[in-house]
């Protein structure tokens, strides 16, 4: 059921909540997930976004680190 | 000035007074401690308050000052801490009923630092609880207690507003310096990432959080970073950069400098009030012979998304475990923010940080063509206590969501950013933010106190 809600797309349902909730054991109360799903819903304009970037396969997850090392060295050259 | 004037001395003036014997540690703490038995019970910025210890301490500093063993500039100065960074033996609740009996068995670094240049810690500040959440409850804006301080360091702003704090240290993961600063009416300074060491601060989200200085004026802020900042072999993210004297270049010299003013986002839905007094501003800097030139901030939708998905995916990581078995223990919407966080996937999480250093190239960049950018530090003054959405230009919003819109983009980016007061609206204080290159906190500085020094705004005080 978790791997049909493509998640990084479209908002998730209140199936995929109940899933994951019962996969991970994260115990949140069953008449607790509606609340839950609005709160995930009105983030969605937010997380959107992100998935509208052109990413490459350049584009590491640690290259923000990276950058801030780099600019140490710079830095430290002066 | 009269012992019950001392509540508006600055860490500058008090050190100064302390080092030509015109006031001793002692009288400083007991000037404090008086002001926070009178404004407290109203304000309600500490959590707890160290009279004794504090007392003891200024009268060992005074000892030692007086026999010529001189610590440096700090020595003998009171400083408050937010409750989130741990104090030896001192409780440290993290704002949480959850860890109300916590009592560290070690300071964190930052704290360890000030106590070793002969700062005395004078109490602990609320904070929102984690940190998670902008409204610091029970603390009330010194300015208006009909008002929130602002988080999650309301505390720190809200006492270092009323002088029942000479200066305070904060920590900001989407604007938690910053934010109560701009309500508060002081200043205070998100470092660059990696500056200021985090060891013994609980965390809020890893690779987001900051520590940094909430203070009177900018010269203060200076005089904490030159003590606070550096590498810490207890925390790994900081820089082995050499540490500047933050103080050199307050001079009030910004001829020529450029100030980059972003002609998008940051001044949508801004309050008409707030626009005037940054309006202001941007003619205060030209009259001291910065340029302004304009441009179009990069990517700041996906710098809100990547900034919301990392900020939620790290802070229910970091509360999984104790959520499970104590979910009822937090506050409603501390609870709620960390159960959105169970439900982003793990490639979302690691594209929002793939977009991060798309971000900062991109940020970097501008730094190219201009030495600071200025913002709105918030798109509005202090909100009502209890208030559930705010209303700008007819759109009405979330309180939360409208106070990080201005600041997390440089969590994200790690970029070097202060809050300064720059005037009223409604009676309420308004912020400037400026924001510097990774590392350049000196132009951040120089920039801030450059406009403190021909304004007014951090030289009033609130009436109570």
């Amino acid at each position: 059921m978790v791997s049909q809600t493509n998640i990084g797309q479209n908002p998730p349902t209140l199936d995929f909540l109940k899933a994951v909730n019962a996969l991970l054991d994260l115990k949140l109360p069953e008449d607790r997930l509606d609340f839950i799903l609005n709160n995930v819903k009105s983030n969605w304009e937010f997380y959107r976004n992100v998935g509208t970037v052109q990413l490459n396969k350049e584009d590491d997850p640690g290259i923000y680190l990276c950058v801030l090392s780099r600019l140490e060295e710079e830095h430290g050259k002066r | 000035m009269e012992r019950d004037e001392l509540f508006t001395i600055t860490v500058a003036s008090a050190a100064q007074r302390i080092r030509s014997g015109t006031l001793t540690p002692r009288e400083l703490v007991q000037s404090l401690l008086d002001r926070i038995e009178n404004t407290d019970p109203t304000i309600k910025a500490y959590l707890k308050v160290c009279n004794e210890d504090a007392l003891e301490m200024a009268t060992i500093a005074e000892r030692q000052i007086q026999s010529g063993y001189d610590l440096g500039p700090l020595h003998g100065i009171p400083v408050s801490v937010k409750d989130l960074i741990e104090t030896k033996g001192i409780t440290t609740t993290a704002g949480s009923k959850l860890l109300s009996d916590y009592v560290p068995l070690e300071d964190a670094t930052v704290v360890k630092r000030l106590k070793s240049a002969g700062a005395i810690i004078l109490g602990k500040t609320n904070t929102h609880e984690f940190a998670l959440g902008g409204v610091t409850p029970p603390t009330l804006n010194p300015w208006n207690t009909a008002h929130i301080p602002g988080g999650s360091s309301g505390g720190s702003a809200a006492a270092t507003a009323t002088g029942s704090a000479l200066i305070s240290l904060g920590s900001d993961t989407g604007g938690s310096i910053r934010i109560p600063a701009s309500y508060c009416g002081v200043v205070g300074l998100k470092p660059t990432y990696g500056r200021v060491s985090k060891a013994g601060v609980f965390p809020e989200a890893w690779s987001l959080d900051h520590v940094g200085p909430i203070a009177k004026t900018v010269r203060d802020c200076a005089m904490l970073m030159n003590v606070i900042s550096g590498r810490d072999m207890r925390d790994p993210t900081t820089s082995t950069m050499r540490v500047p004297d933050y103080t050199s270049l307050l001079n009030g010299e910004i001829d020529g400098v450029k100030i980059g003013i972003p002609e998008n986002y940051f001044f949508d839905r801004v309050e008409e009030g707030v626009k005037r007094c940054v309006s202001s501003a941007l003619k205060v800097f030209e009259g001291l012979g910065a340029t302004i030139e304009y441009f179009n901030f990069p990517l700041i939708d996906e710098i809100m998304g990547a900034y919301t998905i990392i900020d939620s995916a790290e802070v229910a990581a970091l509360h999984n475990r104790h959520f499970r078995e104590n979910a009822e223990h937090y506050q409603p919407e501390v609870r709620a923010y960390i159960e959105t966080g169970f439900f982003l996937t793990a490639t979302q999480y690691i594209d929002a940080q793939r977009i991060r250093g798309q971000v900062l190239a991109k940020i970097l960049d501008l730094f190219n063509h201009v030495n600071v950018i200025v913002t709105p530090a918030q798109p509005m003054v202090a909100p009502k206590v209890g208030a559930t959405s705010v209303v700008i230009d007819g759109v009405a919003e979330d309180p939360l969501i409208a106070m990080v819109r201005f600041a997390a983009p440089f969590n994200l980016t790690g970029l070097p950013a202060v809050s300064i007061p720059c005037g009223f609206s409604s009676g309420l204080p308004a912020g400037l933010q400026i924001v510097g290159q990774l590392f350049d906190e000196i132009s951040v500085l120089r920039i801030a106190e450059a406009y403190e020094r021909v304004t007014e705004w951090t030289k009033k005080h609130p009436s109570i």
